[in-house]
């Protein structure tokens, strides 16, 4: 096991040179020069265009810039924001875990949802229980996240007044963000849950369970959701990607702090430091998140073998 | 975020004289003030205190006025940093800082007298000094201005005369610099800055508002409490002495449907920036009050390049483009024909609007037909027009945003009714900035709130063919019109030149005025003594009271 953690850590390196690379170059491959970029539509003098060429420390031999910036980031600093002036890494942990609460919440969400309302269809195959389900996973799979967010607050927020509508704090502040984030997941996983199990309740050591005189509880839960999950976990750590895409948009309509909005508002006011900083930062955080999917997957499955 | 510039400015505006009798008297107000002292302060009634919470869109990292290209941050930062005088309405100053001033005839120097007994929220004494360190740190490298710096204009230089005067002193004339200084170039203490360095005190501000800065919650919120020491508040305003409100908390709530409804359920007071979809509904119920007013500026036009290789060059298809976009049509599509359908590129609040320029063109889809016929463009295949095997095609970049899609989608529909193929091609900004550059487009949008006629040297100015003048307009006659404007503070002679360079441009058929917008805010009944500024853009929160 410990060989197999090691390996795969090795095998990061070129990944996370990789993802520095095209960071870095972000900056220099997208049209038009970086220094008229920066200074909008400004009227530009030669001196002022100097200036800010200086500032970003556009002026030097492009490996030496790559070298400064690689070389920084790997000891956590990631430059200052044009604007805040402020360290660019303070600036993500600040909202960090706005973000980290939310993404969690929506997994846990989209879990119990989506599992349940898999096993549920799952064991009324066939019949108007299973369609329902299946309807409700279809409806979440094609709702966008703006969509459904906005009906919730519409709802219980601006129609009900049960929770507030905007920022963070108490749960009552992360029931909806979560419940709409988890949405799309949620229904991904029902689908994925129902297969797994109809495929599971068809199989010899089910049947002899039951011929056992188990109880039809133990049967399920203990040997037939046991194997019938071991994908879905697989997809669980894919899916923490797309939460935390959709976690931008989530995070704008309930007016949340988090990672996605401080990139989002970085593009938009054109802070480079900041955007090669969240987009790093984003990027190495799925790459780690992988691997600790990979370990716990082979950890529960056996026939994954290290090595 | 915002395209374009959305610049607080002004200049010595339409000052009639009654209304400088008004701001003379005021002067005369702020002296008794000082004069009669403590007496008027003890008058100051309770404004029953309580928390004022506003709803408004995001800041840009950070909450120093000078380097903030943000109005949303000035909307904070001017409750904290106050300027030297206030514009309440377009060319109506009343005293901040400075108690009077006065302005050189050819707009180079500005002399303000300051008013005594200031003190900025860590101590420090409100001087000359203030002044002439705030200035100075616009144009200073390091401190990396943002709209400051534009706002300055062509600074040169502050003297500080004794504690209570100063002389700032411009390069050349430059005439909007009063406007300009309500908002990013609030006064902040100097003692603050250097104690606390260019980031910290970016999150810390310190000026000598009626609000002290109180705490920021990056992407959720600024709170800022009451100044229990303020006593020096302009004239302007209705009581003395401390603000009513406890505490003002800016909540940044981006989506602008939310933003509204959180008015509705009380999660805000106030909010900036409402969607206008809900402006109906807003304002039939009593419990709400909707804010809606015209901005000063240049409003949504389309400029025509002038040294386009393609057809555009004609002015024939320019003046045919003029009177064949339906504007009307463009308003009800696309703002739910809540703006105002617009003929000069100067917006109506402006100072030197001159109605005249309305009756220059109509919408006249026959008259463009006919304009075009008579220069030689036939109708061909498919309806589009062309003169010796050259299409009539206008290519128009624009910024992938939806309403810039919208309000391009109805222009081009207009002009396809005469034959004209507009090209709408969405970028990506980085794309869009370099086609821009490069020249390689026959049409751009343009808006630019600002609040002195000023603008127009930004969009029309042949030094500006880079920047703002995507025109690329080069008249040495307007030029000259244009910088004599800006250099005199002889109103009737500035209007007089802007009124010459409004209907110069249109007759040149450079510029396609759209529609003039306007701002929405909208807040609860119950939110008293609030003042939206002369750019209709900051709201003034010293007098208001929530009163139940």
């Amino acid at each position: 096991m410990l060989r197999y953690i090691v390996q795969r850590v090795v095998q990061l390196v070129p990944i996370l040179i990789g993802i520095s690379v095209v960071t870095f170059l972000m900056l220099h491959l997208i049209p038009g020069d970086p220094v008229l970029l920066f200074a909008g539509d400004k009227p530009l003098t030669e001196e002022r265009a100097a200036e800010i060429r200086h500032q970003l420390g556009l002026d030097r031999p492009i490996w030496i810039q790559y070298w400064d910036y690689a070389s920084h980031a790997a000891r956590g600093d990631l430059g200052r924001g044009l604007r805040s002036q402020r360290p660019v890494l303070e600036s993500i942990l600040e909202v960090l875990p706005g973000t980290v609460q939310l993404t969690l919440s929506a997994l846990a969400c989209a879990t119990v949802i989506g599992v349940s309302l898999g096993v549920v269809a799952a064991l009324a195959h066939g019949t108007w229980v299973d369609t329902t389900a299946m309807a409700f996973a279809i409806l979440g799979v094609s709702m966008p996240v703006f969509y459904s967010s906005l009906l919730m607050i519409l709802l219980f927020s601006f129609t009900l007044g049960w929770l507030p509508a905007t920022g963070q704090g108490g749960v009552e502040r992360l029931v909806m963000p979560a419940a709409a984030l988890g949405l799309i997941s949620a229904a991904v996983q029902a689908r994925l849950v129902r297969s797994g199990m109809l495929g599971v309740l068809r199989q010899d050591y089910v049947t002899t369970a039951r011929a056992k005189g188990l109880a039809p509880r133990i049967v399920i839960l203990r040997h037939a959701l046991k194997n019938a999950l071991i994908p879905t976990i697989t997809m669980v750590g894919l899916q923490l990607g797309a939460l935390l895409g959709g976690a931008v948009v989530t995070e704008t309509i309930f007016s949340r702090p988090g990672v996605g909005r401080l990139a989002v508002d970085a593009i938009l006011g054109r802070d480079f430091p900041l955007v090669q900083g969240t987009v790093l930062f984003a990027a190495v955080a799925y790459v780690m998140v992988n691997l600790v999917v990979d370990v716990s997957y082979a950890a529960v499955d056996p026939r994954i073998r290290f090595g | 975020m915002q395209d374009g510039g959305r610049h607080g400015v002004s200049g010595p505006a339409r000052v009639g004289r009654r209304e400088f009798l008004r701001t003379a008297g005021a002067w005369a107000g702020a002296a008794g003030l000082v004069a009669g002292g403590m007496g008027r302060l003890a008058e100051a009634a309770p404004g029953g205190g309580g928390t004022l919470v506003i709803g408004g869109f995001d800041f840009d990292g950070t909450l120093d006025p000078q380097v903030t290209d943000f109005d949303s941050t000035i909307r904070v930062t001017l409750s904290i940093c106050e300027p030297l005088v206030w514009e309440p309405t377009p060319g109506r100053f009343v005293p901040g800082l400075a108690e009077s001033w006065e302005v050189a005839p050819d707009a180079k120097t500005y002399t303000f007298h300051l008013r005594k007994g200031v003190k900025f929220h860590d101590g420090t004494p409100f001087t000359g000094d203030a002044v002439k360190f705030t200035m100075d740190r616009v144009v200073a490298p390091e401190t990396k201005a943002g709209q400051s710096h534009d706002q300055l204009g062509p600074y040169d230089h502050t003297e500080v005369i004794d504690d209570h005067t100063v002389k700032i002193v411009m390069k050349e004339g430059y005439a909007p610099l009063l406007t300009n200084l309500n908002g990013y170039l609030g006064i902040v203490s100097p003692t603050a800055v250097k104690k606390m360095g260019l980031a910290e005190f970016a999150r810390h501000p310190v000026g000598t508002g009626p609000f002290m800065f109180k705490e920021w919650v990056d992407k959720d919120h600024v709170t800022l409490v009451r100044n229990p020491d303020y006593n020096w508040g302009s004239s302007f305003f209705k009581h003395r002495g401390a603000a009513y409100l406890d505490q003002i908390v800016f909540k940044i709530i981006p989506e602008a449907s939310v933003r509204t409804g959180t008015l509705k359920s009380g999660e805000t007071q106030y909010v900036n920036d409402m969607d206008p979809l809900d402006y109906a509904s807003m304002k039939k119920d009593p419990k709400f009050v909707v804010i809606e007013r015209a901005q000063p500026g240049s409003g949504w036009v389309l400029l025509l390049n002038v040294t386009s290789k393609g057809a555009i060059s004609d002015l024939a298809v320019r003046r045919a483009i003029e009177y064949g976009v339906d504007r009307e049509g463009l308003n009800k599509a696309v703002f739910h024909g809540l703006n105002k359908v617009a003929w000069s590129p100067l917006m109506r609040p402006t100072f030197g609007y001159d109605a005249a320029t309305e009756k220059i063109y109509s919408f006249d889809p026959a008259k463009a037909k006919q304009i075009l016929e008579e220069a030689g463009w036939k109708v061909g295949a498919g309806g589009i027009r062309e003169k010796a095997g050259q299409k009539l095609v206008v290519d128009f970049p624009i910024i992938g945003r939806p309403r810039d899609k919208a309000m391009a989608e109805s222009v081009q529909a207009s002009l396809r009714d005469v034959g004209i193929d507009l090209k709408v091609t969405p970028l990506e900004r980085a794309a869009f900035v370099d086609v821009r550059r490069q020249n390689r487009y026959d049409v751009n949008f343009m808006w630019f709130s600002y609040g002195d006629p000023d603008v127009l040297r930004t969009i029309f100015h042949s030094a500006n063919v880079n920047a703002f003048n995507r025109a690329r307009y080069q008249v040495p006659e307007v030029d000259r019109m244009l910088e004599q404007a800006a250099a005199t503070t002889n109103k009737v002679r500035r209007a007089a030149l802007y009124s010459q360079i409004q209907q110069r441009v249109l007759r040149d058929a450079v510029c396609v005025p759209l529609v003039d917008s306007l701002t929405y805010n909208a807040k609860r009944a119950e939110v008293q003594g609030d003042v939206l500024d002369a750019l209709a853009s900051y709201v003034w929160l010293y007098d208001v009271q929530i009163k139940k």
